[in-house]
């Protein structure tokens, strides 16, 4: 744990504390958040929106520094993680702490005072979740770390909505939804190709405690939901048909690649992984494009 | 400590001090900007 407290003597650059953040995390984050409110049936002044959206992108950012204060032995044990600036010695434990808990507070402060309650305990309750229950609890002793650590990056859409309209409905929910379905066969895919890393940091991923086998049957089993919640806004009459044939056109790209990754049989040491990398890549463009009809939906129609 | 070390600590005080001056001034102005929309809706909180 005391990887750096030796070796920092410099002040962080400031880069290093954006950084800290997972900018590349926050996008999704960023990106979901404004569908949630831009999906919500209430408009949302533009500055107050601006500032909601970007409450989440900081209440993201302080729980991913959080996230890194508390697992710098871990990240110093995977290639992928090497290089974030605790592990490679470029910055104290204490400062990114602080760094986190500062942001946290300030996060929630803003949010309460500039949008409202509803969206502020939301926020509130991801960050904690992340933190406590993922970060902390799951991560290491679990392979269902991730499914149910996955609840933290499912809230921004109903926090965005929760902005926008001072309270949740079942829209909101099934967008959670998506995303908390949408995790696991998303971060098993990428646990697929990077299990060595993995299984270096000790940590309980699922190919790493159950085997390859049993993710890839998991992959497959996670799609089937992920899908049904996907594609339940239409016939519930919450979304239109534009929001309804994207989803079911992207869900069905979706399941044919993960029925390709379920069924596959590879040798672990020659194998290059690449309908492995192919879906953990379309992962994230659908997460994208499945919230951006949605967007486009409630405009069009 | 050389010279050296006391130049790079102080350069990146300042490069921190510079992002800090920037963030604070665009918070000043997205709560200048909050209040003046809060007045306008007419919003109590």
């Amino acid at each position: 744990m005391s990887i750096s407290a030796a070796t920092v003597t410099l002040p962080a650059e400031w880069r290093d504390f954006l950084a800290l953040t997972k900018p590349r995390v926050m996008s999704l984050v960023v990106f979901t958040g404004l569908c949630g409110m831009l999906a919500a049936p209430v408009p949302i002044h533009p500055v107050l929106g601006f500032t909601a959206i970007l409450c989440i992108a900081l209440g993201a950012g302080a729980a991913g520094a959080l996230n890194q204060w508390y697992e710098a032995d871990l990240d110093a044990r995977m290639k992928r993680t090497a290089k974030r600036p605790l592990p490679a010695g470029r910055m104290d434990r204490q400062s990114a702490l602080h760094f986190g808990v500062g942001l946290a507070g300030f996060s929630l402060a803003l949010m309460y005072f500039a949008i409202n309650l509803a969206a502020t305990l939301i926020l509130a309750v991801s960050i904690l979740f992340y933190v406590f229950v993922y970060t902390i609890w799951l991560k290491r002793r679990t392979p269902q770390n991730i499914v149910i650590g996955g609840a933290a990056g499912a809230f921004p859409p109903m926090i965005g909505w929760a902005a926008a309209t001072g309270d949740v409905t079942l829209l909101p929910v099934l967008l959670f939804g998506i995303i908390f379905l949408w995790t696991p066969p998303h971060f098993w895919a990428l646990a697929l190709f990077v299990k060595t890393d993995y299984a270096n940091a000790g940590v309980p991923m699922l190919p790493v405690v159950a085997g390859e086998r049993t993710t890839r049957i998991q992959i497959g089993l996670y799609t089937i939901p992920m899908i049904v919640a996907a594609a339940a806004p239409w016939p519930l009459g919450l979304a239109g048909p534009i929001y309804g044939i994207a989803a079911a056109a992207l869900s069905g790209l979706f399941l044919a690649m993960a029925v390709q990754v379920a069924i596959r049989r590879t040798d672990p040491e020659s194998d290059a992984m690449i309908p492995e990398k192919r879906l953990f890549k379309y992962s994230i463009l659908y997460l994208f494009l499945v919230f951006g009809a949605l967007v486009a939906d409630r405009w069009f129609t | 400590m050389t010279d050296d070390d006391l130049d790079l600590i102080r350069a990146r005080q300042r490069s921190r001090a510079r992002v800090m001056a920037v963030l604070l001034g665009a918070f000043v102005v997205l709560v200048f900007a909050i209040s003046i929309v809060k007045i306008r809706l007419g919003h109590p909180g």
